[in-house]
């Protein structure tokens, strides 16, 4: 037995090219193509305006659904293989990383393109978003190493928020699930309310100033993929298969 | 020398709550298997055999007690958990999993895997390689865990109901291709079951379960034909019958039938034979069957 039982995790886990290679491009291929329908709609129907699309957003989605079958269905097939609760998990992060680096690369070449081509020859924006356009928000150029570490951090994000909860239901069922779901709800919704209250805007915004939004927002999705990580974590090693 | 056992169960046991009450799904088990056999996991539907099975691969957490494989507990201990192979029966395999990728799986993650031994198995069981597992029958699925379980070649294999759903040509090809690699490559073997004549065959050693308990753990050999049934006028079925326990009896007219728990051989069988008596040894599951009942009865 040479290969480490965390490669062999990670090769079972990515054993289906489905998960991390057709569905993402399928899912990225299909937002983007009708986005760009939609556009070039619109620039038929004679507009001239500067054109937006949040489209990008759509494989993120199905990473949740990646994060959590991960737990759910691959996980027992890992016990069923006699890997470890741990080997499952490192191979795992090990796959989520190598994706979320690829997926990165590939929709910070795509933002290349978009900057090269004039917005797809329709002044529009689905992958970068310069702050000198309007509805910029503060973003570099197309082409920035900026979008390689969001995008990166983004699909980390998504993929550990639904791996705990996938843990989460593992470990306590539906039930658990539910309540830890209406928790979080609830607990960024009281923290919403508190930091009205209590006036911690000004602190926040001194925090996170305005003309950093980049790092900002890869502070923040990088915070919230570690605490989705170490709750599965924490969970894992006494998750029944 | 001593050899290390193949498995080791101590005082294993398994509660749980529903609504309020604490049952037990395995309930105080301590037994020891032995390298190189073929043991019969056995019992009625919800006795505990998967839930034991769970535990020894520590797949699930015993609520006291522990279960040593080959002197360890396979909790994230990887050494032992590399000899070990468990496919349940309601195995969940990865979203839109076609059997080959169980197939290649498997073959990464076991060390003795064989892969042509597997190839055959496929063939042989009809397993259709390019269809997903969601779409597959009830026996195709049962073959998929009956090829990891076999091509592994783990230390201590455990086998979840492996007939469930196959036809009669494929159940006899597991048990051909069972033996005969198991005499290749001697190893430890657990076959689950609640059908006892199903698997009856090919067990060396008879563990039963019930309601969680361990009742019976004894040789195959000496649990089969150790209950007997006799038939013929009453009188001479009687006297056959002498002082063995009598298990049950059917009269019908002049005739009785009368199971006995004794083995009927030598001079006692010809005995018996000579006043034409039926002399009948009751096959692994019948004697389970009187012996598990003769236990309720005396309990009750």
């Amino acid at each position: 037995m040479s290969t480490s039982p965390i490669l062999v995790s990670a090769r079972v886990q990515a054993a289906n090219r489905n998960t991390f290679v057709w569905v993402p491009l399928l899912v990225l291929g299909g937002s983007t193509v009708l986005t760009l329908a939609v556009w070039w709609a619109v620039k038929a129907a004679g507009a001239e305006t500067q054109l937006f699309s949040g489209s990008v957003q759509a494989p993120f989605w199905y990473l949740l659904v990646v994060g959590a079958q991960a737990v759910a269905l691959t996980f027992p097939f890992t016990q069923a293989l006699s890997l470890s609760r741990r080997d499952f998990w490192l191979g795992a992060m090990l796959n989520f990383s190598v994706f979320s680096v690829l997926f990165a690369v590939l929709l910070w070449l795509l933002g290349l393109v978009e900057g090269a081509t004039g917005g797809w020859w329709m002044n529009g924006r689905m992958f970068a978003f310069p702050a000198e356009l309007e509805g910029g928000a503060g973003f570099p150029n197309a082409g920035s190493p900026w979008y390689l570490l969001l995008y990166a951090l983004l699909a980390m994000m998504a993929l550990s928020i639904g791996f705990a909860f996938g843990t989460v239901y593992k470990r306590f069922g539906p039930t658990g699930l539910t309540l830890a779901i209406t928790g979080t709800v609830a607990a960024v919704i009281v923290l919403f309310v508190l930091s009205v209250r209590l006036d911690w805007w000004p602190t926040l915004q001194a925090w996170f100033p305005a003309d950093r939004v980049p790092g900002n927002v890869a502070i923040i999705t990088g915070v919230i993929a570690a605490l989705g990580f170490f709750v599965s974590w924490a969970l894992i090693r006494r998750v029944p298969a | 020398m001593t050899t290390t056992p193949a498995l080791e169960l101590r005082s294993l046991s398994k509660r749980y709550r529903k609504r309020g009450n604490v049952v037990a799904a395995l309930d105080d088990v301590s037994t020891t298997l032995q390298e190189g056999r073929i043991y019969g996991l056995l019992g009625r539907n919800g006795a505990g055999k998967s839930t034991l099975m769970s535990l020894a691969t520590a797949q699930a957490f015993p609520t006291s007690g522990e279960a040593l494989v080959f002197g360890h507990t396979a909790y994230e201990h990887r050494p032992t958990l590399a000899t070990l192979c468990f496919v349940k029966e309601s195995q969940k395999y990865p979203d839109d999993f076609e059997v080959r990728h169980a197939l290649h799986c498997a073959s990464l993650a076991f060390r003795h895997w064989d892969a042509d031994f597997a190839a055959r198995l496929v063939t042989e069981l009809r397993l259709p390689t390019d269809r997903r597992i969601k779409k597959l029958s009830r026996g195709q699925l049962s073959a998929v865990g009956i090829v990891i379980g076999l091509a592994s070649r783990a230390e201590l294999t455990f086998f979840d109901e492996p007939y469930l759903g196959l036809d009669a040509v494929a159940r006899q090809v597991f048990y051909d291709r069972l033996l005969e690699d198991f005499a290749e490559h001697p190893r430890t073997i657990v076959l689950s079951s609640h059908l006892i004549d199903e698997v009856a065959d090919v067990l060396e050693h008879v563990l039963l379960l019930e309601d969680g308990r361990l009742v019976l753990d004894a040789p195959a050999d000496e649990v089969r034909g150790g209950v007997t049934t006799l038939h013929g006028p009453t009188r001479a079925v009687l006297d056959a019958a002498g002082s063995h326990e009598v298990l049950a009896r059917k009269d019908l007219g002049p005739v009785t039938q009368l199971t006995v728990k004794a083995r009927y051989s030598g001079a006692e069988l010809a005995a018996a034979e000579a006043q034409s008596i039926g002399v009948e040894p009751a096959t692994l599951q019948q004697t389970i069957v009187f012996l598990t009942r003769a236990g309720e009865r005396a309990d009750a």
